[in-house]
Parts: structure tokens; C-alpha cells; sequence
């Protein structure tokens, strides 16, 4: 009898799981396991990819996540995800807001200068993408130099607490219509109701701040190229940590609970017309997520203008058509849908390959008869 | 393992919250109540992939208790790599349950691709893992409209596109997921199980759940309820044939069965070998031939 | 400290769901629950048991104690808009409950009626449709003949209509939309 893929299937899982726990640790006596730590630090932009697209802000357990899943973004992101599921929510927070964030980088693209200045900060955008060959063999003496030398360098500048919002400006010279309070409902919850098409903006807001970041930048770069026109500018790129309030549970008085790293982007796009009694104004385009990662913030900004549009007037390209781009992002979803593929199906393929030879017998008998 | 008693610290009974499973438990009672209607659902991730069976985990683990018999099977069988994994989280996260490879023990049976051989009774249940639940798919891009089409029970699109197969091939080509008709409204995909089993949705006497994770949809086939797959008076529906080239029923090559859903692949020595896919129904008809 | 009631204890809870489950699936078919929960009613263990914070509630006759709404975390609203609705079934029904729409027919009240019986009773019925191997005989008694009148025209375009759970204090018994209603006695 030949060998049957099916049978034996639990001493294969295993074999699978301690080859690869095997290979995380094939580096034997010269290598040291990774900490939570080292994974937050070194491997920041990773690890703050996990943490928004996991949708829960657990710095260490994106850590972890990150190291048993041995750096895959997507393995990492939904083992947080399935903790996720095992969570009961607990409290709600008030609408927070993000122009009391303790800002470590903050942009604008629109104007030279915004008040409270531009703060680069901690970016790749200027730098040479030559190999920094002296990390090759880096010494944890040097490793360590780099941080005391920084701290001696930093001084007493003391930089504020917070800063206004760029489009707050533009909102008072009239460039951009006032805040939308009609909208300020009950956000729509994704992870507690289902999405039926149409969705509101919430919903499609809440989707894309926990998407993939790869699948949101193919989709927004299409509008970007020219299928689509939402033709953005950086009003205001910030990155920072935003302060969490929650609810005394016996006083109900916010207290601030800790703060999360976000990332958060308003784009201003060209203006809308169309509305004949109002005075034309820029429209606006926002994207935020957590951990420091602009890519994805930017390219949901962009998603978000287009999709409003789409909306509104219809869908004339795939970035602008709410159900393409929001149940094609979340990488979750689309990695574990493409991987199992690689499960048996045989079943169906035995059911297709007699589909097949019946109508192959069926060809054969007419053009014997012809 | 050690693994298995840490995981059992962190992780609830059933993994999932309560109000998770709340949620389900609402779901299933309208998807009971409107029979073939694909019930929206929030449908939470889960530790495996989505399109390993997250909806049928989830439909599991929201209807397990420590009373149950449970079931998993794969393609037909209870030893596939797929069905061991679900079987071992459930088995990890839901303490006290009873587990089994032989159908007639079980009271929840959990499947992929497959309903078995042995006509289900009435005190047992069985769970579908559904990768597309949704038939109109092929003709219907958009689910806003489909929601209509279904609500109108409109399906004169799908019809078309099974008569153009018939006008191509002269042959209804669709092997597995067959669009089926319920209760004479609803036309539901039943999950890839191949035409074989399709007839076993008609008048089940054990009602059936169909959890697509992914597309966060639950639907049923309650008991004693039409089933019925598309099909046109000339052109019947028709189940896998298993003849071979003389006119005569192939054979399970391990118990000599010539009534069951057979794989066919090849062996190492280059001959084609047929095998009941159901590996329990298989074990019983060896048992009856040893007895 | 106070003793939890059994039914809002998860494990009371998913053997409760499982009774509920069945009958909806076969329905006609009654379940006991007083052994599963304890004293408590069959009403207060099925709320329990499908109630939380995401769901509305209506109590048109006032058969919860104001104690049960926190445990329920339920949003309280009027009859005409909540998901679930319980009324006494001596009462006839003077409202229209949510009945879904073409394309989400689950947006349709589960209507809960209290009755003094769903195991015996002078008022008696055959039921036949979706779950039913035939047909099935049901008897009860307590309840107001309008609803059976109501449901009909409410549910006289499927897939729109309202779900019913009928309880006494020990008993549950569905009647889902599908199921076809035919009264073959009836005395008050």
C-alpha cells in the first residue's frame, strides 16, 4: 500500500512544530534568545506593524508575537489578533484626541512653517540607504554609547507637551469645512457587528487602522498612479504617544490611563463643488494607527479621501469602492485564506476531475458522431 | 506538554469570551429561523488561519459543553493534519469534553468537505467549515445587491449561468459547492462537499450549521427541511460516478465497499487505487467483513 | 456573600443555549429547564443566557424585576424598536415588532411570550414546515388567540416575520417564522 498523505497527521504537526522551534534556535552555542525589550527597541517599525495590525495595544505581546512567530509581520499580528478574542471588553474610552499627543515627529508638507514648528524627529526619509557596514560586528560597548552620548547631547531644551493641529488653521481660514458633529456618533464597532454594505465612515476608518500595511499601500498607490484622483498633500504627519482616558469606574471622572504610540495622518485634497450652496473647501483625508508607522498612515489618509468620494458619487475605480478595498486589507484574512490553499482538497478535486472526464466522454461521443 | 498547560492559564473555556459566544448563539437561532439565509456575524479571529475552518470553530465552540461527544473530520478523515489541529484546540481549550473518530458517538461532528456516510440521527449535530458562502458570487460581484437578490430569492442569473454551462458542455460543470435550494427560497452554497453529499441535506434528520469565518456568515439546514440542487428537467442533477471503463462500480481497495465517496490517487507503484474517503465508514465495513 | 444564580453561570449558560438551539430547530418540541437552572425561571435563564450590552430589550408587561436589567447590561427600548421583546401571551399584542427587511431578514424581534403552560393545555394546535418530520401537536395554555392572528400577518412574507419563544415557568417551545400554525381546539 503507497504512502497516504492524510493518515498520521498529529505526528506530523508535531515533527512540523519542533522543527521549527528547532530552527529558531539552530544558532545553538552562539546564539542568545531575543528579549521583549530588544524586539520593542531594535526592531521598533516591526514591532509597531504587529501592534496596529493585531488591533491591541500590548507592547509585549507583540514582542513575543514577533519572536515566536520568528519575525513574520503576519503570523505576528494574528497572534495578537486570536488573544484578542479571548478578551471581554471592559470599558469604553471617550473620543480621544490626538492634539494632546506628546509628539516625537511632527510634518507638514503644506506649509514651511505651522506653529510649534516642524519637528523631524526619528526618520529614514533623509537617509542613504548605503550599508552601514560597521553594524556588521557591533559591540554592546558601542551599542551602548550611542544612547548615553544621545542623552548628554539633548540638553534642557524642553519641547511642549502638545501642539495645535494644522488643519485647525486651515478650518479657521476657511479652507476646509468645520468638523462634521452630525457624524460624531457612536463610532460603528467592527469587532462587535457585522459589516453590511453600505458602511459609514467609521467603520471603514476603524478597518483600514488595523489593516495591512503592505495591502492599503498597493490599493492607495493605484489612486496615487492615476486610478483615481484624490491628488494629496501632507497637511500633518505626527507621531507621539496619545494620552488614554478612561472612566473612574465608581467616580466616572477620566482619569488617564496610559498613552499609546500612534501614528496619524491628515491629508487635504482637491476641493469639492458640487454642493451648490456651499462655498467650495478642501476635502480631508485622514489615516491613524498605532506605533510608528507612516506608510500605512499616509496611504489610509489617501484611502479614506477616496473612499468618501466613492461613497458620495459611486465607485469609478477600485481605491473609491468601499467593499473592494475594505474586505480585501486585513491581513489576517487574506494571508490565512491564501495559505490554506496548501490543505488537502481532494475531495473537490476528485468531484472536478469527474466533471472533467464526463464532459471530455461527452466531447469525444459528438465528434464520434459528426 | 507543557505548552498545552500554559496555554490553559491564559485562554477561557471554549477560548472564545462569553459575549463572543453570545453573539453566535444569536446568530445560530436566526439562521435556524430563516432557513438558507447567510446571518451576518462579527466572527472573531481565531488562533488558525481563516480558511482552516474559523466558522465552523467558532459555531464549535460556542455550542460545546463538557457533555459533548465531538467529532472533527477532514476531507473524510478524523487523521488529516487539519482535522488533528482543530481537534487538539479544541480539546486544550475546552476542558472535560469527550472526543471520537467514530461517528455514531458523537454528537457534534465538525467537518471539512464532507458529511458522512452513516445517516446522522436526530440527537446529533453537524457543523460545516464554509470558505464562500455565498452562491450568487459568481454572477454578482457586489454583496449589497446580492443581500436583494437573495431577499427576492432572484435567482434567475445563477440559472443562466448554469444553462451557458449546459449550452458549452452539455453538462452541468459544477462539481462541489452545488447551489441547493432550501425550504424553496434560499439558494445556499453548501460548502465544497462534492455532489456526493448534497442529497444528505434534504430532510437531514440532524440539523446543520454552516460557518464561513472569513466572510463572517452563519447559516442552517434545519431538520426535516427541503433541500433540493439546481438542476433543469432534462439536464438532472447528478452525483459523482465511480464506474469504471466495464460498466462496473468501483471498490474500496482496504474494505471492498462499492457504496461510499471514493479518493482516487496513485500509488508508488504507479497503479491507480480508489479508497472510501470516510475513514470510519471504511473501519465499520472491515469490522462487519472480520465479523 | 451572595450566591451567583446559576444562570448566569457560562457552563448553565451554554446547556441552556443548547435546549434554545433545539427547539428552534424542532419546533413544537418543549425543553426542561429546571434542572438546569436551579429555581430560576425558564424566562430569566433563555434572557440570560442570549442578552448582553450589544442587544435591546423591551418588557412590555413588566415580568422582569427591575433587579435583572444591570445583569443584562441590555439597552432598555420600546416595544416597536427592540430586538427582543417579552410579553405576557394573556395580553393581546398592540404594537408591530421590527419584522427584518428583504436583505436583512435577522433584523426581525424575537418576540418572548410567557404562557401558564407550553406542555398542556386546552388550546391546541398542529404545526407543520422546516424542522417538523410531518407534522407535530402542540398544547398550551395562557394564550391570547390574537397573537396567532398577528403572527400570521406579520409573517405572511417570508423571509420578513418575527421568531417566537414560548415559556411557561420550566418549559421553552419555539415557533419560528417558517412554521405553519393550524388551530385544531381552542378554550381559554
Amino acid at each position: 500500500m503507497g504512502y497516504v498523505a492524510i493518515k498520521g497527521g498529529g505526528v506530523a504537526i508535531k515533527g512540523a512544530q519542533d522543527t521549527l522551534e528547532y530552527m529558531r534556535c539552530a544558532q545553538g552555542d552562539t546564539g542568545s534568545p531575543l528579549d521583549m525589550k530588544t524586539i520593542e527597541h531594535q526592531l521598533r517599525f516591526l514591532h509597531g506593524r504587529v501592534l496596529s495590525e493585531g488591533g491591541l495595544y500590548h507592547p509585549e505581546l507583540a514582542s513575543l508575537a514577533v519572536k515566536q512567530s520568528l519575525g513574520d509581520s503576519l503570523e505576528a499580528a494574528f497572534a495578537l489578533r486570536a488573544y484578542r478574542s479571548t478578551k471581554p471588553r471592559l470599558l469604553e474610552t471617550p473620543t480621544l484626541d490626538t492634539s494632546n499627543m506628546r509628539i516625537v515627529r511632527r510634518i507638514s508638507a503644506a506649509f514651511k512653517d505651522i506653529i510649534g514648528g516642524q519637528t523631524l524627529g526619528a526618520t529614514t526619509d533623509y537617509a542613504l540607504r548605503l550599508m552601514r557596514t560597521e553594524l556588521l560586528d557591533e559591540s554592546p560597548e558601542a551599542f551602548r554609547q550611542v544612547a548615553q552620548q544621545w542623552f548628554k547631547d539633548q540638553g534642557d531644551n524642553a519641547i511642549p507637551d502638545t501642539f495645535p493641529k494644522v488643519v485647525d488653521s486651515l478650518r479657521a481660514d476657511g479652507l476646509l469645512a468645520e468638523v462634521d458633529t452630525a457624524a460624531q456618533q457612536q463610532p460603528f464597532d467592527i469587532t462587535r457587528e457585522p459589516m453590511i454594505f453600505p458602511v459609514p465612515r467609521s467603520a471603514a476608518l476603524a478597518t483600514m487602522a488595523r489593516g495591512e500595511t503592505g495591502s492599503l499601500l498597493a490599493i492607495a498607490y493605484s489612486n496615487m498612479r492615476g486610478y483615481g484622483d484624490v491628488h494629496p498633500t501632507v497637511a500633518e504627519l505626527r507621531v507621539g504617544y496619545v494620552p488614554v482616558m478612561l472612566p473612574h469606574p465608581i467616580s466616572g471622572e477620566l482619569i488617564e490611563a496610559g498613552e499609546v504610540l500612534m501614528t496619524e495622518c491628515e491629508v487635504v485634497a482637491m476641493y469639492e463643488s458640487d454642493d451648490e450652496d456651499d462655498k467650495p473647501t478642501f476635502s480631508l483625508g485622514y489615516g491613524a494607527c498605532f506605533g510608528h508607522n507612516e506608510v500605512k498612515a499616509i496611504a489610509m489618509s489617501i484611502l479614506d479621501r477616496s473612499l468618501q468620494k466613492g461613497m458620495k458619487d459611486g465607485p469609478t475605480n477600485p481605491s473609491e469602492d468601499p467593499e473592494f478595498v475594505l474586505l480585501h486589507v486585513d491581513g489576517i484574512d487574506s494571508m490565512g485564506f491564501c495559505t490554506h490553499y496548501k490543505m488537502p482538497h481532494y475531495v473537490t478535486f476528485q468531484s472536478d476531475m469527474d466533471r472533467l472526464r464526463t464532459t471530455q466522454e461527452k466531447a469525444q461521443q459528438a465528434e464520434e458522431q459528426a | 506538554m507543557t505548552a498545552m498547560r500554559q496555554a490553559k492559564a491564559v485562554y477561557p473555556f471554549g477560548f472564545l469570551d462569553e459575549y463572543a459566544k453570545k453573539e453566535v448563539r444569536r446568530t445560530v437561532l436566526k439562521a435556524i429561523a430563516i432557513p438558507g439565509y447567510q446571518v451576518p456575524y462579527s466572527s472573531r479571529e481565531m488562533p488558525m488561519g481563516r480558511g482552516f475552518g474559523t466558522g465552523g470553530l467558532q459555531l464549535t465552540l460556542s455550542l460545546i459543553g463538557s457533555n459533548d461527544t465531538l467529532k472533527v473530520i477532514d476531507q473524510g478523515s478524523d487523521d488529516s493534519v487539519n482535522a488533528v489541529n482543530l481537534r487538539s484546540f479544541i480539546e486544550m481549550t475546552c476542558e472535560g469534553i469527550n472526543t471520537t473518530d467514530v461517528t455514531d458517538e458523537a454528537d457534534l461532528i465538525q467537518s471539512r468537505h464532507r458529511i458522512p456516510e452513516k445517516p446522522l440521527r436526530e440527537d446529533q449535530l453537524i457543523i460545516l467549515q464554509v470558505p464562500y458562502p455565498d452562491p450568487l458570487v459568481v454572477v454578482e460581484p457586489s454583496e449589497d445587491k446580492r443581500k436583494v437578490m437573495h431577499g427576492e430569492a432572484d435567482y434567475s442569473r445563477l440559472l443562466v449561468k448554469l444553462y451557458e454551462d449546459i449550452v458549452q458542455f452539455d453538462e452541468i460543470t459544477i462539481s462541489h459547492r452545488y447551489p441547493t435550494r432550501i425550504n424553496h427560497h434560499y439558494i445556499i452554497d453548501p460548502s465544497p462537499i462534492p455532489r456526493w453529499d448534497v442529497p444528505k441535506l434534504h430532510q437531514s434528520k440532524a440539523l446543520i450549521l454552516l460557518g464561513a469565518g472569513r466572510e463572517k456568515k452563519i447559516y442552517a439546514v434545519p431538520p426535516y427541511t427541503d433541500a433540493e440542487p439546481l438542476a433543469f428537467d432534462d439536464v438532472p442533477f447528478r452525483v459523482e460516478n465511480f464506474i469504471d471503463q466495464h460498466g462496473k462500480r468501483r471498490a474500496c481497495d482496504r474494505c471492498g465497499d462499492t457504496t461510499s465517496f471514493l479518493d482516487e490517487f496513485t500509488s508508488s507503484d504507479g497503479n491507480k487505487v480508489y479508497q472510501c474517503s470516510d475513514s470510519d465508514w471504511c473501519r465499520e465495513q472491515l469490522q462487519k467483513k472480520g465479523a | 456573600m451572595k450566591k451567583i444564580e446559576a444562570i448566569w453561570l457560562p457552563d448553565v449558560q451554554q446547556q441552556v443555549f443548547r435546549a434554545l438551539m433545539e427547539v428552534m430547530s424542532r419546533p413544537g418540541k418543549t425543553a426542561h429547564l429546571a434542572e438546569l437552572v436551579d429555581d430560576c425561571s425558564a424566562l430569566r435563564a433563555l434572557l440570560a443566557t442570549l442578552i448582553d450590552g450589544e442587544v435591546s430589550l423591551a418588557d412590555r408587561d413588566q415580568l422582569l424585576d427591575s433587579s435583572d436589567w444591570p445583569l443584562l447590561q441590555c439597552q432598555q427600548r420600546d416595544v416597536e424598536s427592540a430586538a427582543y421583546v417579552v410579553c405576557a401571551g394573556e395580553r393581546a399584542p398592540d404594537f408591530e415588532p421590527k419584522l427584518g427587511t428583504l436583505a436583512s431578514p435577522e433584523h426581525a424581534t424575537t418576540l418572548i411570550l410567557k404562557l401558564k403552560s407550553v406542555q398542556a393545555g386546552k388550546q391546541q394546535c398542529t404545526l407543520s414546515g422546516p424542522g417538523i418530520n410531518g407534522t407535530q401537536k402542540i398544547a398550551v395554555s395562557g394564550l391570547n388567540r390574537a397573537w396567532l392572528e398577528q403572527r400570521q400577518q406579520w409573517n405572511s412574507a417570508f423571509p420578513l416575520g418575527v421568531d417566537i419563544i414560548v415559556v411557561d415557568d420550566t418549559h421553552v417551545m419555539a415557533l419560528p417564522r417558517t412554521t405553519q400554525i393550524e388551530v385544531t381546539s381552542w378554550d381559554m
